[in-house]
């Protein structure tokens, strides 16, 4: 009799440390949530390679297909520089004034396109990609990303001896005031 | 320097009839104002003035046509500097203006003339205060092809006409408070050109916080250079940061009746710093 309690207390515990244990893997799925699966994303871009020189701009699209079966949360798409010369300073900021672009919940079979700008602000050998994340709150810390392949610049120094038609007016104006003065110098002496 | 002599205003009755119509700062005035623009001085303060905001200009031309700085950031700085410059100036002329002319023993005739000394201190001032509109004058065209976008080229020239008038106006008045009180020129030039790097310094720090706060809204330096920020940079219109103004206005109303008081009691000998 008390070997058979003590059995079904044993099987009654077991189902405890069961329930529990159960309780807890299922508490922290809720906490990770199940991973997107962003990794069914392919991100092309519409230029492999840019030569320029600094100052000139260019556009070039990306376009993200859902090669899934389930239709994708909501996207955000970034644009990344990256110096790839090791010499060459990047601030993102310079190089594209709008680098962040949301991106609604693409069909499975679908795709989405997004239109970028870029300024060739600094000479040097400069490599671009698009990187594809979902949007909080599908965001969670192990999804993968999706990043298409790096457009690679080669940005010449452009030497512009009038920048933006300010010459004339850099230059005129000293020698202008130069000559009133002078010419009143001149007048007075005379007068 | 006003060069009049005792002898110079019995034999000039224009002058005569004029200080004793109460128009005596009005030849005070010319006086000096032929003496800043007919000599070499001001000439030369616009020229190197007019030279330091073509390099500006190209400089920020060059960034500009990089997207590195902003176009109304470039403005504000052509804006910002050509108002410090004219304070800078007009400040030291007026720190010159009686401590000067006792150094170089003209202040005895000066204050024997039938002009009374508010006078003789209005001319002066008036005459310092002149660096200011022809400054302006000549950063019209940097600011004019710098501009870009509805409203910048207004925005900058009104900002710095009312922001610059009331600085200037309340450094001329500092720069004639600390002349009348200095023993010597150069105490007098000193001690203004310190109090305006004083105020000045502030508008190159990060202020933040309660304290950063109360420098930029009572120090008409800083409250002026952010108004002007506000207005070209960020687009504010005038009525969202009129609180900015009112440091300035009290800084130049005040320094000018102090200035003015003090200037009724102009004496041979200065006490300042004794």
């Amino acid at each position: 009799m008390i070997r058979r309690g003590g059995l079904v207390a044993l099987v009654a515990m077991v189902a405890l440390f069961a329930i529990a244990l159960g309780a807890r893997r299922h508490a922290a799925a809720e906490m990770n949530g199940a991973p997107i699966a962003v990794g069914e994303l392919t991100v092309v871009v519409s230029k492999s390679n840019v030569s320029a020189v600094t100052g000139d701009s260019f556009t070039f699209t990306s376009e993200i297909r859902n090669a899934g079966s389930e239709a994708t949360p909501a996207l955000i798409a970034n644009l990344a520089f990256v110096a790839v010369d090791g010499g060459t300073y990047v601030d993102p900021e310079d190089w594209s004034s709008e680098r962040t672009q949301a991106v609604a919940p693409i069909a499975t079979g679908a795709t989405a396109s997004q239109t970028w700008t870029v300024k060739t602000v600094l000479a040097g050998d400069v490599a671009s990609y698009v990187v594809v994340l979902p949007a909080p709150p599908a965001l969670v810390a192990n999804s993968p990303l999706a990043v298409s392949p790096a457009i690679q610049m080669h940005v010449e120094k452009h030497r512009a001896l009038n920048p933006g038609g300010v010459l004339p007016t850099v230059l005129i104006v000293p020698v202008v005031l130069v000559m009133a003065f002078g010419g009143m110098r001149v007048v007075r002496r005379f007068v | 320097m006003t060069t009049l002599t005792p002898e110079d205003v019995r034999r000039e009755p224009a002058l005569q009839l004029a200080a004793g119509a109460g128009g005596g700062w009005l030849v005070i005035a010319g006086q000096e104002l032929r003496d800043i623009w007919l000599s070499a001085r001001g000439p030369a303060i616009v020229i190197g003035t007019s030279l330091l905001l073509s390099l500006l200009t190209y400089l920020a031309a060059s960034n500009e046509e990089l997207n590195i700085i902003d176009q109304r950031d470039t403005v504000n700085l052509l804006a910002q500097i050509t108002m410090a410059l004219a304070v800078g100036v007009s400040l030291l002329f007026t720190a010159d203006c009686v401590s000067g002319e006792r150094e170089r023993e003209t202040l005895e005739s000066l204050l024997v003339t039938p002009v009374p000394r508010g006078q003789v201190a209005l001319g002066k001032y008036l005459a310092a205060v002149s660096m200011w509109p022809v400054l302006l004058i000549v950063a019209i065209p940097y600011i004019w092809v710098l501009r870009e976008g509805e409203g910048v080229f207004a925005d900058a020239m009104l900002g710095a006409l009312v922001v610059g008038t009331l600085l200037v106006i309340g450094f001329v008045s500092l720069g004639l408070l600390v002349s009348i009180f200095s023993g010597s020129n150069r105490l007098s030039l000193a001690v203004a050109f310190f109090i305006f790097v004083l105020l000045l310094a502030p508008t190159q720090l990060p202020l933040g916080g309660w304290f950063g706060d109360l420098i930029t809204q009572t120090n008409p330096m800083t409250a002026g250079s952010t108004f002007l920020h506000r207005a070209i940079v960020k687009e504010h219109g005038w009525g969202e940061d009129l609180d900015l103004l009112i440091a300035p206005a009290v800084w130049a109303i005040a320094m000018t009746g102090v200035a003015f008081i003090a200037a009724g009691r102009l004496r041979l000998q200065g006490s300042f710093g004794r």
